[in-house]
């Protein structure tokens, strides 16, 4: 080659943006089913697979193909990657990650271990992280960079980017160092998938029931270097916000949007964290994540709409500048945590053709939004138990709450009773799908209710910062704590609905084939048809389901992989069942234990026809 | 039939000759006094001890004649908890509340419940039932875990150099203030879950705030 051909092509490698190129064979890899390059299987979050060897026709006669224990006992959230012809597996605390060599019998290429001499990479012992974790030691996921990396977000909040084919350590930062001032983020975790977004690798933080104030943060995926942080609360700088271009209900927000909702300096604890499913739209260029609870669970010491807790946000992921938010429940009393997926689909909304975000809220209102402009299209119960509100005002987009089931008014040392749904949610952060071929969402839900009682409690930095008690119980009614159910996002409609006994704590995925997987947690993984809900296909794996499916192709054949491993919040409110095992209610059956259907052990399951 | 009767008609759908046993009973009796406040109890030993009190007769569900489990305590047709201060003195003269003849913990169990159901639960499961994650101490202490044992684990935690093996970690409350000041109340409770006297989805009503508490 010439040395003038040579220097031409340098020069216009140079000129092509390297974050372009990275991106774009990113999304070229979600568009090859044989792959699952990323937790929810693309940017939009779709969770769907456009293989369709298995089908409704033959999925009745699925065996299990293969099996591989994890080790690690405590409840496993999220699902493996497949890259090429590996797997990658990762674990609950202490977040091991395994390459499989699907060619050759799923042998172990490489095991990483972030925890040394019981220490995470951040300094911190395991012993004091898994102490500070809210319910159980759970992790989402690792994803995967196409310049061959694979990252963890590992409990102590350490982002490890690992070479995807040795499994060697290429950075580790550790995002929130513990500190112990006075607002320290002492006691941040991290259980939130790693997002990765052109050259950079963005994660958000846990630890609302702690008093941490939460932010996304976004990191160079060849160095490691911060570039840039968002708080989900706080002056309008740390939140990257610009009052005058930064809308919420299509309007400016203002200088000083969220100090304003807080008394004194309360946001500085206010939480707003952020662990469940992202999305990412490359063509407007704009991230979408929810921001969790306000700390306290005792309201009544945060009087205000404690922004921007509880919110969608859609931000430019180059800058961290937000576009737009939206609050869906201002001045939480409940634990309704905004985090939950979202869903970007291209549709009709009232006839007209929508960008449309798709997001199923813990407080049990289904948000259709357009996601360029943060316009909010459609918001509906998606369970008739719902009742702390009796709709969403479409002119405010604020829900219109009943004081019986307001524990502010209500009041601090007053057990409110019968509030549905429970804090865990009509939906907590296992993921729906959306079935390109229907149409239709495909969404796994709780079915429970509970009484709450919030009080004072003292800040002790590092220190649960709860303030408030709860128990919950079925909803009133029905013998069932969980459906799994398909929904009509532009209607904002249930189009069927299958009752389950437990929650439904497991990430759904659709196909091509017609129908949809999901998990329960007596260990169940379930075949639907997509259309109708019939269940086509079941097989009880080793331990309860709170993973999420995903399928890939190997050789020609496709398969569909589910973690097992149960635990979680569900473990924790489930477990024991949720009232008197000897006490006579009629049903008694349908609420008995969780604990007598299965036991712990992160177990991965991979599924194909015979 | 007087307002009482059809309201129990209705929400307990009682056989008329339970209902008429029923009305004998609680129209015999004379109105029921506000509940005194108990201080905090021990036990001969000096452990922590709970006051749970019954009423005359538990709520049976008339279906099958086992104790109702999920209460809904009513005065006047309304759940208890949303009755004024006012209408439960009313209720309480009446006789509708059907609070009184399920019975009552102290305060200081009570503190013990709601101290559970914030800093324990979400990780030793409701009712101290136990989870995936911990161990129910209900069972603990049924399985002859003593006060003093009970103090020690909380105030200087357990992690896995001290055997906790499956991965996870009971951390240490001693210098947690809203813990620590609480741990004998939250004993209390938990003696009580142990000895069968608070049941599983059961939200006993609280007695009156002792003085020195
Ligand atoms: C972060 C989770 C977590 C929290 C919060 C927690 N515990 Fe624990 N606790 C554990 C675990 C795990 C064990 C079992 C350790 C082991 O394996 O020995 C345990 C053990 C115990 C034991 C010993 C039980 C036995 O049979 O040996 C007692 C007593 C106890 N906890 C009380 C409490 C109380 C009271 C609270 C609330 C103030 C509390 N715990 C909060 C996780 C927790």
């Amino acid at each position: 080659m010439s040395i003038l051909k040579k220097s031409i092509i340098a020069s216009a490698a140079l000129a092509l943006p390297l974050a372009v190129s990275a991106n774009s064979k990113l999304e070229k890899m979600m568009k090859d089913p044989s792959q699952w390059v990323q937790q929810s299987g693309d940017y939009a979050g779709h969770r769907y697979s456009s293989l369709d060897q298995i089908n409704k026709s033959n999925v009745g006669s699925l065996k299990v193909a293969w099996t591989f224990s994890t080790g690690v006992l405590r409840g496993h959230e999220g699902g493996p990657l497949v890259i090429g012809d590996v797997m990658y597996v990762h674990t609950a605390i202490p977040n091991i990650v395994y390459a499989l060599d699907l060619n050759d019998n799923q042998r172990i290429i490489w095991k990483y271990n972030p925890v040394k001499g019981g220490k995470y990479p951040g300094g911190e012992t395991m012993d004091r992280v898994i102490s500070v974790m809210c319910c159980d030691n759970v992790n989402r996921g690792v994803n995967y960079h196409p310049n061959g990396t694979i990252v963890l977000h590992a409990a102590d909040t350490s982002v490890i980017a690992l070479d995807a084919k040795t499994g060697k350590e290429k950075w580790i930062t550790t995002n929130l160092h513990s500190g112990t001032g006075k607002y320290g983020v002492s006691a941040s975790t991290g259980s939130g998938q790693p997002f990765i977004i052109k050259d950079t690798v963005g994660v958000g933080c846990s630890g609302a029931e702690f008093g941490v104030r939460c932010n996304w943060t976004s990191y160079d995926i060849n160095s490691g270097k911060r570039l840039w942080r968002a708080y989900s609360m706080g002056p309008d700088k740390d939140m990257l916000v610009d009052p005058n271009k930064t809308t919420s209900m299509l309007k400016p927000i203002g200088k000083d949007s969220s100090l304003k909702t807080w008394p004194g300096d309360a946001w500085k604890i206010g939480g707003g964290s952020i662990w469940g499913f992202y999305g990412y739209d490359s063509k407007l260029n704009t991230l979408y994540y929810g921001t969790g609870n306000p700390s306290t669970w005792n309201p009544v010491v945060r009087p205000g709409d404690n922004k921007w807790s509880m919110t969608i946000m859609a931000r430019n992921p180059d800058n961290g500048m937000a576009k737009w938010l939206y609050q869906m429940t201002p001045y939480d009393e409940w634990d309704y945590d905004g985090v939950n997926e979202m869903i970007l689909v291209d549709m009709k909304v009232k006839g007209k053709n929508r960008q449309a975000l798709v997001h199923f809220d813990r407080n049990g209102f289904a948000y259709t939004m357009d996601r360029a402009s943060g316009e909010l299209l459609v918001a509906e119960k998606y369970d008739p138990a719902v009742n702390w509100a009796t709709h969403v005002d479409m002119k405010t987009g604020r829900p219109q709450v009943v004081d019986r089931y307001s524990t502010a008014h209500q009041g601090e040392d007053v057990n409110t009773t019968n509030i549905c749904p429970a804090a865990l949610g009509t939906k907590d952060q296992q993921p729906a799908a959306y079935d390109r071929q229907s149409g239709l969402f495909m969404v796994p839900t709780n079915h429970v209710c509970m009484d709450y009682e919030p009080f004072k409690v003292d800040y002790v930095a590092g220190n649960a910062y709860v303030g408030a008690t709860l128990s919950m119980y079925p909803a009133p009614g029905g013998t069932h704590l969980g459906n799994f159910i398909a929904w009509d996002a532009d209607k904002g409609k249930i189009v069927w609905s299958n009752s389950e006994p437990f929650s439904v704590w497991s990430g759904a995925l659709a196909t091509a084939g017609g129908i949809t997987f999901y998990g329960t947690l007596e260990g169940y993984a379930k075949a639907v048809e997509s259309k109708t809900g019939k269940e086509l296909f079941k097989f009880k794996t080793p331990s309860g389901i709170i993973g999420n499916f995903m399928a890939y192709q190997h050789k020609g054949k496709q398969y569909v992989g589910i973690l097992s491993g149960v635990g979680g919040w569900a473990g924790i409110g489930l477990a024991a069942g949720l009232t008197d095992p000897t006490a006579g209610l009629g049903a008694v059956g349908a609420y008995s234990a969780l604990a007598d259907h299965t036991a712990l052990g992160g177990v991965l399951t991979v599924f194909a026809l015979p | 039939m007087n307002l009482l009767g059809s309201y129990i008609m209705k929400k307990l759908k009682f056989n008329t000759f339970v209902l008429a046993l029923f009305l004998a009973v609680s129209f015999s009796a004379k109105a029921i006094p506000t509940p005194e406040a108990v201080e905090p109890q021990y036990d001969d030993d000096g452990n922590p001890m709970y006051y749970v009190a019954y009423g005359k007769g538990d709520r049976i569900d008339p279906a099958t004649e086992k104790p109702l489990n999920l209460i809904q305590i009513y005065c006047q047709d309304k759940a208890v908890d949303f009755v004024s201060e006012e209408e439960l003195e009313k209720c309480r003269a009446d006789e509708s509340l059907v609070e009184m003849k399920y019975g009552w913990m102290d305060f200081a169990t009570y503190k013990g419940w709601r101290a559970y159901h914030a800093e324990c639960h979400v990780c030793h499961g409701p009712d101290a039932m136990g989870s995936t994650y911990a161990p129910s101490l209900m069972e603990s202490v049924q399985n002859g875990m003593d006060w003093d044992a009970f103090f020690d684990v909380i105030i200087n935690g357990r992690g896995v150099a001290e055997g906790a093996q499956k991965g996870n970690v009971m951390p240490a409350f001693g210098e947690n203030s809203n813990v620590a000041p609480h741990i004998e109340d939250m004993y209390r409770y938990v003696k009580a879950r142990a000895d069968g006297k608070i049941r599983r989805g059961v939200r006993l009503p609280k007695l009156p705030k002792f003085k020195d508490e």
